[in-house]
């Protein structure tokens, strides 16, 4: 978005706009991203959208925001409303390219705006760690929020951690559930390593399995995760500057 | 978990695995994890300049948060000393704890707004510690000494688990001495004290939130000798905080009239 267009955004007039008469506007939610992105063509139109996906989602983004700060041990106000406030300006600057796609049946959609909410607030968090590490603000430009690439020009090879495309490459040779049980023990794991007995009792009732079923699965997922990652040629270039 | 697994977990966090992305990573975020409200020091950034916000790394002061005006004296607790009534709210909240430490809708919020409401029922004047915050009366204060406190009582064992810091009460032999002190202290009041804490047991934090809001407003209303009806609750409520603004007027009418049917209300 340009600066001349910055006037024109749903964004600037949100506020300004009548309330009175908005509040006859109806947008459904699946047409949210339409909306917002239909500008200064139908101002009117676009302000309400804006508003009602502000209202509809704010509370996860903020959720989800704070999330991603604390695993990271961030607890800053500033921050957290610094970071809350591009997740939703970046959304608005790409709203044209966004869709709810036609297939997804009504009660779905509120999960596929969230999905979608989620790479922003990926984007968004890292951009947010590199300003923080450079210390400088140099701005990333946001390529497409669909391209799987975003994240490697956004995240670099840090310490000990496996490389991004290494571990993109592992996680995606599990299938959906074993990734998805992988992933909740390490959302929900606490500081000595254990997964809390009531994430467990969720996780049981969700995936129909027992909590043996549940460990089996994760231990099995570790394994081939590590086989992939230990075999890795990005690995064997780390140890190889390693070792001179 | 071994040297592997404590790199992967470093991994995850720092590539942004953990934020849920794929429609069943949502469900499942949703499940387990109660949303919170944006606080109410949180906007967006309305103005014409819609560009994203630099990360500031200075520290700013922040305002004072504006005090509730609670005129009402202390029934019964002028003769104590701030100690005293100190203690007998800690064993307030060791009764709250004690009943819903196992529900998974149980945290810091939940526990603020019924220790308020089951206070009011108590009719103690609190002495002006409760603060207007976006989810309602809240004693920063006292939320930040009681997890110590009671571990010192031996009451419960206190602990933040997961990356989201979660707080999770376990009980401890020592808590047999909370029954005691609350026998003591509160027998008069029980019967209303344990109702409120069943009603609210699985309720949403939104619910508590609302009936605790509302009757801060009605309060300050009866205060300031004001005439008192349902459309001057409800302009209260949407002036306490911008949040206020997700619940609508039926609910807060709906709120009131549960509060009148079931005599908790300010008077």
């Amino acid at each position: 978005m340009t600066k001349a267009d910055v006037t024109q955004s749903p964004l600037f007039n949100w506020m300004s706009s009548n309330h009175q008469n908005r509040r006859n506007i109806k947008i459904p939610l699946r047409k949210l991203f339409d909306e917002m992105a239909l500008g200064d063509k139908e101002r009117e139109r676009s302000s309400m959208a804006f508003e009602l996906f502000y209202e509809q989602f704010k509370n996860y983004v903020y959720t989800v925001c704070k999330d991603f700060l604390s695993t990271r041990g961030i607890d800053d106000k500033d921050h957290l409303g610094s970071f809350f406030n591009n997740v939703f300006v970046t959304i608005l600057q790409k709203s044209e390219k966004l869709k709810v796609p036609d297939t997804v049946p009504d009660s779905e959609v509120k999960y596929v705006i969230c999905s979608i909410i989620g790479k922003f607030i990926k984007f968004e968090g890292l951009q947010y760690l590199r300003e923080l590490d450079s210390n400088n603000s140099v701005e990333i430009e946001f390529i497409e929020v669909y391209n799987e690439d975003v994240e490697e020009n956004l995240t670099g090879n840090e310490g000990e951690s496996i490389p991004l495309a290494t571990l993109n490459k592992a996680l995606g040779t599990l299938n959906e559930q074993t990734r998805l049980i992988l992933l909740e023990c390490f959302r929900y794991h606490d500081e000595n390593k254990n997964i809390p007995s009531k994430v467990l009792d969720e996780l049981e009732k969700h995936f129909g399995k027992s909590r043996q079923a549940l460990r089996k699965i994760k231990s099995r997922a570790l394994k081939e995760i590590k086989e992939i990652v230990l075999n890795s040629d990005d690995i064997e270039i780390t140890k190889k500057t390693r070792h001179g | 978990m071994d040297e592997f697994e404590k790199k992967l977990a470093k991994s995850l966090v720092e590539n942004g695995h953990l934020i849920p992305e794929s429609i069943n990573e949502v469900k499942m975020y949703l499940d387990q994890r109660e949303l919170e409200d944006v606080p109410s020091n949180i906007e967006l950034d309305l103005g014409s300049d819609i560009e994203r916000h630099k990360y500031d790394t200075r520290k700013k002061t922040k305002p004072a948060p504006k005090l509730l005006s609670l005129k009402r004296p202390n029934k019964g607790l002028d003769t104590l000393d701030k100690r005293q009534v100190y203690f007998r709210r800690v064993v307030l909240a060791g009764e709250i704890v004690k009943h819903l430490h196992a529900e998974y809708t149980f945290g810091h919020v939940k526990f603020m707004k019924l220790m308020y409401l089951c206070e009011k029922i108590c009719e103690y004047n609190l002495e002006m510690r409760y603060s207007k915050q976006a989810a309602g009366p809240m004693d920063n204060r006292f939320i930040h000494s009681i997890d110590k406190e009671f571990k010192k009582q031996k009451w419960f064992e206190v602990r933040q688990e997961g990356p989201y810091n979660k707080y999770v009460y376990r009980a401890l032999p020592g808590l047999s001495k909370q029954r005691e002190y609350y026998s003591k202290y509160y027998s008069d009041y029980d019967e209303k004290i344990q109702w409120l804490i069943s009603i609210f047991r699985s309720n949403k934090t939104e619910k508590v939130e609302l009936i605790a809001t509302i009757f801060a407003c009605w309060e300050e209303l009866l205060a300031d000798n004001s005439i008192i009806n349902d459309s001057i609750i409800i302009s209260k409520v949407y002036k306490w905080s911008k949040e206020k603004k997700k619940f609508s007027e039926d609910k807060i009418i709906e709120g009131i009239r549960w509060m009148e049917n079931n005599n908790l209300f300010p008077r």
